[in-house]
């Protein structure tokens, strides 16, 4: 449930976290089908912008996982998108945004989570990959390395939860509080107050401008980390 | 808020791998192998090119080589025409020298022969005169006989004298 009552959802008698999910996805498929409805070997327009994000995205990917990076294409490149769409769309008045939900949040960052260590398992073999928690230790270190190891996979969705979480959940609230306030102040009959709802008005678009850099910042962050996360987990084999 | 409602979360997640795998089979992934693709004909448009800049550059210097190499034959030529003309011109100037040699020696010798004939005929006619002048001096003849070669004495005598001095 939203805790600010300008969200829509603040005044419904449900998390509508998948609604906001639902509606992010259908942007992406709108955004997706206007930059692909006729690809051209030259590309103009919508398939100019969203060849250079995706060539930009799988780029990456290349260079952070190796050869095998054309496989989490999907993953890379959605992530991303879902993501920065979810947030942005906590920028329209009366929307809010869906990874501003920890169910969300944990859910993606559960996702790469799997993600890493199913492909660290399946490229390695099951003991090949848990040997590496090892580390290049003498024997009598192993097993507090492994634990450190252990908590430290622990750590990484949960941080590429909270983060994420925390940074839009913060976005959203300053907005629906300063929007309250234009609310209270604005109609008052009181001079004093009249005059306090300039500070709310001015400071809101500027929350909204850093609120679109938040956004991007935070879809971005949270891909480079899975793709450093996979990368890792993948390149260990190569490694060895 | 800040609770995990464990059905929205799987919820959530399965709609996320709904959508990616519906996305990426029917838009970004026939985007991204056309950009591939593309990629891939650009390289090789680059290489074909490049093989093209290759074969045209060996070309040129095949020219050039061929060129330089026509240019120094026809050099060759040119020097061996010159020469041959020089040796045309100094044979034929040679030739022409011993003509003139030999038409000057010619000319000498018929001029010489000529000369003599000359001599011969004034020494016939100066003989003639001078003995019809001294039959009229002496009024008398004089066998004919006698008389030319006193005649030829004196020419003589003449003649040596002249080849003293």
């Amino acid at each position: 449930m939203s805790a600010v009552a300008e969200s829509v959802e603040f005044h419904l008698p449900f998390d509508a976290s998948v609604i906001m999910s639902i509606l992010a996805v259908g942007m992406i498929v709108l955004i997706s089908w206007l930059g692909t409805r006729k690809l051209r070997p030259v590309p103009t327009g919508a398939q100019n912008v969203l060849e250079s994000i995706l060539g930009y995205i799988c780029q990456l990917a290349d260079d952070m996982v190796g050869p095998a990076a054309n496989k989490f294409y999907p993953l890379f490149t959605m992530l991303f998108f879902f993501i920065l769409v979810s947030n942005l769309m906590g920028l329209i008045p009366g929307f809010f945004s869906g990874t501003s939900r920890l169910s969300t949040t944990v859910g993606l960052a559960l996702i790469v989570f799997f993600s890493t260590h199913f492909f660290g398992i399946k490229t390695k073999g099951f003991w090949g990959y848990v040997k590496h928690w090892f580390g290049p230790v003498p024997w009598w270190l192993k097993p507090l390395m492994f634990v450190i190891e252990f908590i430290s996979e622990l750590a990484r969705p949960l941080s590429l939860a909270f983060r994420l979480f925390g940074n839009i959940l913060a976005k959203e609230i300053i907005l629906g509080v300063l929007a309250l306030l234009i609310v209270l102040f604005l109609p008052s009959s009181e001079i004093m107050l009249k005059l306090m709802s300039v500070v709310p008005i001015v400071l809101r678009p500027c929350i909204v401008l850093l609120g679109i850099l938040v956004s991007v910042l935070q879809a971005f962050v949270f891909m480079i980390l899975s793709m450093l996360y996979i990368g890792g987990a993948i390149q260990v084999q190569e490694e060895h | 808020m800040v609770e995990i409602n464990l059905a929205l979360l799987v919820t959530q997640v399965v709609t996320f791998l709904i959508a990616m795998v519906i996305v990426w089979k029917f838009f970004w992934g026939p985007l991204t192998k056309m950009m591939q693709d593309r990629t891939k004909k650009i390289s090789s448009d680059i290489e074909r090119a490049e093989d093209g800049r290759r074969v045209v550059e060996s070309l040129e210097a095949e020219y050039h080589w061929s060129l330089s190499e026509i240019e120094e034959q026809a050099r060759k030529e040119i020097n061996e025409a010159i020469r041959k003309g020089n040796h045309a011109k100094e044979e034929i100037l040679q030739d022409a020298r011993k003509e003139a040699q030999r038409e000057l020696e010619k000319a000498r010798a018929d001029l010489t022969l000529e000369r003599a004939q000359v001599i011969n005929g004034l020494r016939q006619q100066v003989s003639e005169i001078s003995l019809a002048a001294l039959e009229k001096v002496l009024g008398q003849g004089v066998g004919r006989q006698i008389q030319k070669n006193l005649l030829d004495e004196f020419i003589t005598e003449v003649e040596q004298v002249e080849k003293v001095k």
